[in-house]
């Protein structure tokens, strides 16, 4: 059975997942230093929320300053809904949001 | 409907620096994953700290972020669009693919492509115009 390291609601009150396997199989093997409560952060507290322009099933969620030694910048974690939950799929710091991602939700 | 460049601009907020020592074949790191269409090389032996500073078309720089240097690259849809965009690494692709298991996402083969991608395209010269045949 799948291990869920994050069970968590986002500001719309949608469920997002993040599984063991995608976490320590591809997120922390790709991008090290991208730790599960940075994740959680920005799951949770969004500075913004987009739709990816590649994929209308994925939605990316940006917090900055989620990473605690890189303030300036952002986490961004790309979120797939294939159902009413959502699943991390992936988690990256960038220096600022995709600039041609249409924004879907903001405070 | 508004987007993220209205909102922050559409210009990079970090500097892009040339990688610290020429890329050695030895020290590059390339994965694939299907599951985001995404390809990722570092330059550096090993992934690395960093941070993804867009250029245009999907493709990234890797940057340290305390030295601003280049240390890998990061290409998302990778098969959607990237690939297609270049003739010679459709082609190079359509061999390299089938030579390594998914859920492994390298072997030699993507790593020695990775490398070919990243010295002759570079972080900054991303021109789909730009021919990867010899002059």
């Amino acid at each position: 059975m799948a291990v869920v390291l994050i069970n968590a609601w986002d500001p719309r009150r949608n469920n997002v997942l993040l599984y063991e396997n995608r976490y320590f199989a591809h997120i922390i093997v790709r991008h090290p230093g991208v730790e599960i409560e940075y994740i959680l952060l920005a799951v949770e507290a969004p500075d913004l929320i987009t739709c990816d322009v590649n994929d209308d099933l994925v939605e990316n969620y940006y917090k900055q300053g989620a990473i605690w030694d890189m303030p300036e910048q952002f986490l961004k974690v790309c979120v797939h809904f294939d159902s009413d939950r959502g699943k991390v799929i992936t988690a990256y710091a960038v220096d600022r949001p995709k600039p041609n991602e249409v924004v879907v939700w903001k405070p | 409907m508004e987007t993220v460049a209205q909102l922050f601009g559409a210009h990079p907020r970090m500097q892009v620096a040339e990688p610290e020592h020429w890329p050695r074949p030895t020290n590059v790191w390339a994965n694939y994953d299907a599951e985001t269409d995404s390809m990722i090389l570092y330059l550096t032996g090993k992934p690395v700290r960093g941070v993804q500073v867009y250029l245009r078309d999907d493709i990234y720089a890797i940057i340290d972020p305390d030295t601003y240097n280049v240390v890998g690259m990061y290409v998302e849809a990778w098969e959607r669009s990237f690939v297609p965009a270049y003739p010679d690494v459709q082609e190079m692709w359509r061999q390299v693919k089938p030579s390594f298991a998914p859920e492994i996402g390298w072997n030699q083969l993507l790593r020695a492509m990775a490398l070919w991608i990243f010295l002759l395209l570079g972080p900054e010269a991303n021109n789909p115009q730009r021919s990867l045949r010899p002059a």
